[in-house]
């Protein structure tokens, strides 16, 4: 029983006058506690299906069920109360988090909204939250700017799981970070979703972080998606051009002066 | 109240709100330093300023004392210069928030009411207005604000598309907080402080406004207004000119005040201190000789950095840390480190482009004698493609100037050499290209010309700080492919600054691994990433995933 | 070369057309404002002329049309818009609109050479203040201009009378020329240009101060972007980078506030010209409030939103011309 069906999807906008085909028949599923990496080069699409898969931009045609529902057809406040089942964490950089946003602030809003926990209980839980992802609890009072990199996103990890949510969107999460952080953050990503059973749709350009963490990956061009399967099939054997060029990409810990695209 | 702290930090905040301290003070306090009707006649008539301690700035016309006059203005000005500015920013934040977030058709409807009160003269409006309803100072205070309020509205509702737009916004809706709640709590708060950096500006035009329409007649006849003291001095312009020159110095430094004010109110709110990139000082500068780096041959030290430390400004701690590295000839090095190991700082020591204020220490010492000079010795490539190019000059222009420069070619010659240039970095159609500009290419293609431009006068070393970061992997692979070919036909050296070690590997014969500003190992590239020697290098090496690595989930669909 | 002219037509065909609704606003809220005003015109003219009776109040008031009901007058007003029928001034006893054209040449004369001496001064000591920020030129010149701009336009006026043609007998203190001198040609250039001097100096130099500040700031932006590292990064010469690179970049937002400047010339033509007696646009507004004059004052009002939107439209040309992204057709390749 699949969480999630995304079925002919498409999106439309003008550009300077011309029609752009952002998304084109666009087709997917994802199974509850299944990790599908989409991946692309920019301009392929894959962050306008996260956007319209969480709402946060309308899609010119298609449908979607998510937890058993007509998922596009949600509006006003009773999309507002199931969103808690969907969360989304972006990629970070400046304007990722509200400047004034303390962690507590950051924490509190998913809980209160959607009264996950009593309000007596809420501190008490957002310190759990914070000691899960790895943030030492007495960061709660700070400013989030004032954070580096890897934690705000530990932080940002910890508001979109804060809600229960049976999938969560990433958006180039950990493309910002350096390769030592990022390698944690994979590792407790996995870890969540072994312990939460929580689905992940993580977009990403740079197919060694999908590799990491996917089940299936599916390979986006131009709106379309031009390939999917098991991750490992998908890299071992690409198909479409497209695929191949991302797996060509992928710079290799050789010594050898071998040419990057390996001609 | 930190904000207060923060504009007295400044000297122009600390001065603005000086003034304007003392100037409300003096006004709140008109009617016990100066009692009684400034507007009776105190005294005989045009007494000549500082002849009488009694009336220190003389009297006028009527026997009236312009101290006391100057005095009891200020209370008006300061009164109606913030009244109407407040006014002005309560309706124009109304109307632009109310644009901005409606959208649509009330959005464009607004716009247009908004543009046709930004049409109108405002001096003109409140002119007509004033003279219309009648002449008192509430009636002045919303005629000012009626000319005044289609900026902040404007503004206003600018800002509000662009935060709108913000990640942190789009994450406030997955959350699924409320329409209003997200109004209140993300966008207003992050709207407001450009709106109150304008605030000033209006005040002080407001503050000029009544002044002008006081001296014209149109202001309140009760009370005593600078204007209508310069009005009255005109009369007597030839024979005492005092009168009108007191208040007029009243106004200015008033105004002068709210300026400066204004101007550390938006120090305190933008609170930008980067030192901005001036020109090379004459002293960087070399003359014309042989470009020194391409004596001696390949393998021999081109560059050695000595005992070498740069400290930037309003920083603590140092970038680089007494650096000792030596980097030869015709080689091709990579500086891998994380954020904060100083590697770009080294790039921009190298290159001669360290920005203003950063202090360094120790010794780069050049073969030849001469350090190079950009453009001429040496190519300097940037991270963000669409921040290195020019967005109003065409590409043509902008490959072709470091050819005309250094090379001494004429424009045509110039333009012929940078069209060489473009097929050399494989860009599709360059003729069509030489007239495009930036703004209608891809990031890989801006990246392509910003190298093509960086080696138009043929430099014998290159250093690219990161130029692939701010790129897809596809494009990636491509630039570096690139970079690659155009450095081994030309026999340069090449320094590249990067994250990631495995993009280095690929074409790297030397990698100097930096963390926090200190030189960790260096080596041969093969020898250093198969053994490393230090524990920071095995770390790198360990977090390096490509895919061959292992992949931490199990593989099979729960 | 073809490619910006079309843009320019495009960009003046989609202004011409966003600015009809507009114009329509400042007509319908200008005749609703002067609708409120109690006593008109014919109130005002009886006044002036020592008083007269109902009857004659009502027989100036047909002839002018005054007694019909506001929508009434509204659309009678619009209709004869359409006919450009300004409608007639009371006080003058003259049609408006050749009211307004006897006297708009004297301001623009006054506004244009004004505007072009502010911009050419302050831009090019914008220009010499933000090519070192933060340097003892910079901040001279950054004081120096703060201060002029702190000062009230009439007051300067005031004071530049008051020394070069009072004191110092250098220039005439008031009127555009010699009354009833009879010169010509070139010699009545020469008186006009005397009369102008102070007025237009007095302009000048508060907007020299603007342009200065705007300029100076456009660039001390600009040196933080990278496009002007990367330009150093190529070597090349120091002049070239400021000019071509930084200030050339920092006149868009200079040309920008050109267009927002007008309407404030505009207002401030008022005051000035008060004070110097020029016969322009600006003192006919100021006498025709004294005259309580609706209908010169709603004209002076329509006229004015006409001319600010005529300025706009060119300085968006201007600005399409100096700074390709607007109005592209091609998007990314």
């Amino acid at each position: 029983m699949s969480l999630l069906v995304a079925e002919n999807l498409g999106k439309r906008y003008l550009s300077a006058g011309r029609r752009v085909e952002a998304l084109c028949d666009v087709s997917l599923s994802l199974a509850a506690g299944e990790t599908l990496g989409l991946a692309g080069a920019s301009g392929s699409g894959k962050s306008t299906l996260a956007r319209v898969l969480t709402r946060l931009t309308p899609a010119d045609g298609g449908r979607v069920q998510f937890a058993g529902e007509d998922w596009l057809a949600l509006s006003g406040s009773a999309l507002r109360k199931r969103r808690g089942r969907m969360q989304m964490v972006f990629q970070d950089i400046a304007g990722a988090f509200n400047p004034r946003a303390t962690v507590a602030s950051a924490l509190d809003d998913p809980l209160r909204i959607h009264a996950v926990v009593p309000k007596a209980e809420r501190a008490r839980e957002i310190a759990a939250l914070l000691d899960r992802v790895g943030v030492p609890a007495a960061y709660a009072g700070r400013p989030i700017a004032s954070l580096s990199g890897g934690q705000r996103q530990r932080v940002a990890i910890a508001r979109a799981i804060a809600t229960r949510p049976a999938l969560i969107v990433l958006d180039e999460a950990v493309s910002a970070l350096d390769v030592s952080v990022r390698e944690r953050i994979l590792e407790l990503l996995v870890a969540l979703q072994q312990e939460r059973d929580i689905a992940y749709l993580f977009v990403s350009h740079d197919l060694s972080v999908l590799r990491a963490l996917s089940h299936r990956i599916a390979i986006m061009e131009a709106g379309r998606i031009v390939e999917a399967g098991p991750a490992a099939q998908v890299i071992a054997d690409p198909r479409s051009p497209a695929a191949r060029a991302l797996v060509r990409a992928v710079p290799h810990l050789s010594p050898q002066k071998e040419p990057i695209d390996g001609r | 109240m930190t904000l207060v702290r923060t504009i007295l930090g400044k000297p122009e905040g600390a001065i603005g709100l000086g003034i304007l301290a003392i100037l409300a003070t003096l006004a709140l306090l008109a009617p016990v330093l100066f009692p009684g009707d400034p507007l009776r006649i105190a005294g005989p008539a045009l007494k000549a300023p500082f002849s009488d301690a009694a009336f220190p700035l003389g009297t006028d016309r009527l026997g009236r004392d312009v101290l006391a006059g100057i005095v009891h203005g200020a209370r008006t000005s300061l009164f109606v210069g913030l009244a109407a500015a407040l006014a002005a920013l309560a309706i124009g934040l109304s109307v632009g928030l109310t644009a901005g977030f409606a959208g649509g058709l009330a959005d464009e409807a607004l716009m247009r009411v908004v543009d046709a009160f930004q049409i109108v003269p405002g001096f003109l409006l409140a002119l007509a207005f004033v003279s219309v309803i009648g002449a008192s100072v509430p009636v002045v205070v919303l005629a000012i604000a009626l000319g005044a309020w289609a900026d902040p509205a404007r503004l206003t509702r600018a800002e509000v598309l662009s935060v709108r737009e913000r990640d942190y916004v789009s994450a406030a809706r997955v959350l699924g907080m409320h329409p209003v709640e997200i109004a209140f709590r993300e966008i207003l708060p992050n709207v407001l402080p450009p709106v109150l950096a304008l605030s000033a500006i209006i005040v002080a035009a407001a503050i000029l406004t009544e002044a002008a329409l006081s001296f014209l007649g149109l202001g309140d006849p009760n009370v005593v207004t600078w204007g209508s003291m310069i009005a009255e001095g005109r009369n007597v312009l030839r024979s005492s000119p005092f009168l009108s020159i007191f208040p007029g110095l009243a106004l200015v430094v008033t105004v002068v005040g709210v300026y400066l004010l204004g101007e550390g109110l938006t120090n305190a709110l933008a609170g930008n201190d980067d030192p901005p990139c001036r020109p090379a000082s004459p002293r960087r500068r070399r003359d014309m000789g042989d470009p020194s780096i391409r004596r001696g041959g390949e393998g021999s030290p081109l560059c050695t950095i000595e005992n070498f430390s740069v400290t930037h400004r309003g920083q603590d701690g140092p970038a680089l840390n007494k650096l000792d590295l030596t980097i030869r000839k015709g080689g091709r090095l990579a500086i891998i480190g994380e954020s904060g190991s100083g590697k770009s700082t080294l790039a921009r020591a190298l290159a001669g482009l360290l920005p203003d204020g950063a202090r360094a220490e120790g010794r780069i010492s050049w073969a030849g004698g001469a350090a190079p000079l950009a453009g001429r010795d040496l190519g300097f490539v940037l991270q963000d493609p669409s921040a290195s190019l020019n967005p109003v000059l065409t590409i043509g222009e902008q490959v072709a100037e470091g050819a005309r420069q250094h090379l001494g070619l004429s424009w045509p010659d110039a333009r012929s050499r940078a069209l060489d240039m473009l097929v050399r970095v494989q860009l599709p159609e360059p003729e069509k290209l030489l007239k495009a500009y930036p703004h209608q290419l891809s990031g890989g293609q801006r990246q392509r010309v910003a190298i093509a431009a960086a080696l138009a006068a043929r430099p014998g070393l290159l250093i690219a700080d990161e130029p692939t970061s701010a790129l897809d992997m596809v494009v990636q692979a491509e630039i570096v492919t690139l970079l690659d070919e155009l450095v081994r036909e030309a026999g340069m050296t090449l320094i590249f600054v990067t994250h990631d070690i495995a993009l280095a590997a690929g074409f790297a014969d030397h990698v100097a691994i930096f963390r926090e500003g200190r030189l960790v190992e260096t080596g041969p590239a093969a020898a250093v990433l198969t053994a490393p020697r230090e524990a920071y290098t095995r770390m790198l090496v360990a977090s390096h995933r490509d895919l061959a690595t292992p992949p931490l989930i199990g593989g099979i669909v729960p | 070369m073809a490619g910006s002219v079309n843009r320019a037509l495009r960009i003046a065909g989609r202004r011409v057309l966003a600015s009809i609704p507009v114009l329509l606003i400042v007509i319908v809220l200008t005749f609703l404002l002067l609708e409120t005003a109690s006593g008109d015109a014919v109130d005002a003219y009886l006044l002036s002329i020592g008083g007269g009776d109902a009857t004659v109040a009502e027989g100036l008031r047909q002839a002018y049309g005054l007694d019909q009901s506001m929508p009434a007058r509204l659309w009678l007003y619009l209709s004869a818009l359409a006919r450009l029928d300004l409608g007639r001034s009371v006080a003058f006893d003259r049609p408006v609109l050749g009211l307004v054209f006897e006297r708009l040449p004297n301001t623009l004369l006054l506004m244009a050479s004004a505007t072009a001496l502010a911009f050419g001064l302050g831009s090019a000591l914008g220009i010499l203040a933000g090519a070192r920020p933060g340097s003892l030129r910079d901040r001279l010149l950054s004081t120096a201009s703060l201060i002029v701009y702190a000062i009230p336009g009439f007051w300067l006026g005031l004071v530049l009378a008051i020394v070069f043609a009072v004191q110092l007998r250098w220039l005439p203190t008031s009127g555009i020329e010699t009354i009833a001198s009879g010169r010509t040609g070139l010699s009545r250039a020469a008186d006009i240009a005397a009369h102008l001097v102070l007025p237009v100096g007095t302009l000048a130099l508060i907007y020299t101060a603007l342009y200065l500040r705007v300029m100076r700031a456009g660039m001390a932006g600009i040196w933080r972007l990278d496009f002007a590292l990367f330009a150093r990064a190529k070597g090349l010469s120091r002049r070239r980078i400021v000019l071509r690179h930084v200030a050339r970049n920092a006149l868009l937002p200079l040309v920008t506030m050109l267009g927002l400047q007008s309407a404030a010339m505009l207002g401030g033509s008022v005051v000035i010209e008060s004070i110097f007696a020029i016969p322009g646009f600006g003192r006919l507004a100021q006498e025709a409030v004294s005259g309580r004059d609706t209908a010169l004052l709603t004209g002076i009002i329509i006229v004015s939103a006409v001319l600010v939107m005529l300025v706009n439209l060119a300085v968006d040309i201007v600005y399409a011309a100096l700074d390709p992204r607007v109005g592209a057709s091609e998007p990314g390749r």
